[in-house]
């Protein structure tokens, strides 16, 4: 059976300077810390970010990927989608326009848990083997 | 030719009056620290440039009509206009009238006004000849999409109107002036997109402009002590001003133009993108289809424009400890001269470029 962990949503500040960014970090820092972390962060009220904000999400996005999870961004503004551009980062994060969208791309079934078990050749299809 | 000609520049050239309110204000006003027309686009502004295709047309008496209120706002030029009269003054349509008029008394037929709105280059020898064949005192350029700041006016029937008269017979539509379709290039400067347009246009010989310096190879154009660090590349068609550097490992592409006194830091990659002067670009950033002024960045393919509080992404630039920003002629000389009936002559206070290039390999 394969289990389906939570999906965790964080609203992002609206401001993520230094100061916030560290702030921000200590929030998500137990949830990162737990196996397999599956993190949305809404980021549909950020209006200012600057390099350490940016610096906070890699690292997130780094710590939860060293525990096989991920972090996704969601309803990004497109004054942080500059920044984001801009800081050369915008291809390593997922984005979605809503954290609905974000959430639902974490439960899509991965390839690797297709079962493989039955083989094909005796399996219950109709199907027959040419001559 | 035995014409005259005026440019003319007043507030709400090009960019209009500053609302106090910055978020009230256009994205042009917003971006460029004055009017379009005055920044500099591959080294000089197009206000120069307006004045340098008059000049080129060898009128026998050029003017350029300053609004007082505009003067802080005027670019440096880049070149000396011995023979350029400039008239600072609070009032601008009655000193246009009183130009034209004394250009009447010194016998000069027709002159060109224009303001500096839009980059064009007309057959100035074309207009005047249609102007005098119709039977209107003012013709007026236009292209497909209306009409342009660019009129010949009769010097002696508009140099008799008071200033109110002589714009309503220049501006209003009512007043139906002659009309005289532009076929060369035409380039509005409304908004930033223009200018980046403008330089994409110049930088692939779509029109005559061409940027100031030398060639320093095809397509790559470098005004006078630029800076190209060590792994920099420059691909053309591209453009570097004036004093300004590109550090290591960076890259200039695609119809880029790097304005005067501004720096490109280490392994930032520039791709069709504007960066006017004085503006620092951070280390390892990716900037596409943008244009940078100090620290505000408008994503031409977002339409958004941000401003950035993160000095270490984008900073207005300094140069020998404070920015090289300065009026062409010092206001107080000009209070001064102002007192004075008569209109006079000066002369710029830059002098000719050099047209020699140093840079590191």
């Amino acid at each position: 059976m394969h289990a389906s962990r939570p999906v965790i949503v964080m609203q992002v500040p609206e401001r993520l300077y230094e100061t916030e960014a560290e702030v921000f970090r200590n929030e998500l820092k137990s949830l990162l810390e737990a196996e397999r972390p599956r993190i949305v962060l809404d980021c549909s009220e950020v209006k200012d970010i600057d390099s350490k904000g940016v610096d906070m999400l890699l690292h997130s996005m780094d710590e939860a990927m060293k525990r096989d999870g991920d972090v996704k961004l969601a309803a990004v503004g497109p004054g942080s989608a500059v920044i984001l551009e801009l800081m050369k980062v915008d291809r390593l994060f997922e984005m979605f326009d809503t954290t609905d969208e974000a959430v639902r791309s974490f439960h899509a079934l991965p390839l690797y848990d297709i079962p493989q078990e039955q083989d094909w050749a005796q399996g219950a299809g109709s199907f027959e083997v040419a001559s | 030719m035995e014409v005259g000609a005026i440019v003319i520049v007043e507030t709400g050239s090009g960019g209009g009056d500053r609302p106090s309110d910055f978020r009230d204000q256009s994205i042009a006003a917003r971006l460029a620290d004055g009017p379009l027309p005055f920044v500099d686009l591959l080294g000089q502004s197009v206000l120069e440039r307006n004045i340098e295709l008059f000049l080129a047309a060898k009128p026998r008496a050029t003017s350029l009509v300053v609004q007082a209120r505009a003067l802080p706002e005027l670019p440096i030029f880049r070149r000396s206009f011995p023979d350029l009269n400039v008239r600072v003054t609070d009032e601008i349509w009655p000193a246009v009238a009183q130009t034209l008029k004394s250009y009447s008394e010194d016998g000069i037929r027709c002159a060109f006004i224009a303001k500096p709105s839009a980059y064009l280059e007309p057959e100035m020898p074309d207009m005047v000849e249609f102007h005098s064949e119709g039977d209107r005192s003012v013709t007026r350029a236009s292209d497909r999409d209306g009409p342009l700041d660019f009129w010949v006016a009769d010097c002696e029937t508009e140099g008799q109107k008071n200033g109110a008269a002589l714009k309503l017979a220049l501006t209003d539509p009512d007043f139906l002036p002659a009309s005289y379709f532009v076929r060369q290039y035409v380039k509005r400067i409304d908004e930033p997109e223009d200018c980046r347009q403008l330089v994409t246009d110049a930088l692939l010989s779509r029109s005559s402009m061409r940027p100031f310096g030398q060639q320093i190879r095809p397509g790559v154009w470098a005004d006078e002590d630029v800076q190209i660090r060590r792994g920099a590349r420059i691909v053309g068609p591209a453009y570097l001003g004036r004093q300004c550097v590109i550090g290591e490992s960076a890259l200039i592409t695609r119809c880029s133009n790097i304005e005067t006194c501004s720096f490109v830091d280490y392994g930032t990659a520039i791709e069709d993108s504007s960066v006017l002067p004085n503006t620092y670009v951070g280390m390892w950033l990716d900037v596409r289809h943008s244009v940078l002024n100090a620290n505000k960045l408008l994503s031409l393919e977002r339409g958004v424009m941000v401003e950035i509080s993160d000095p270490n992404l984008l900073r207005s630039n300094v140069v020998g400890g404070k920015i090289n920003r300065r009026p062409f002629v010092e206001p107080e000389t000009l209070r001064a001269k102002r007192s004075l009936a008569d209109s006079q002559s000066y002369r710029t206070n830059v002098q000719p470029v050099k047209t020699t290039t140093e840079f590191e390999s």
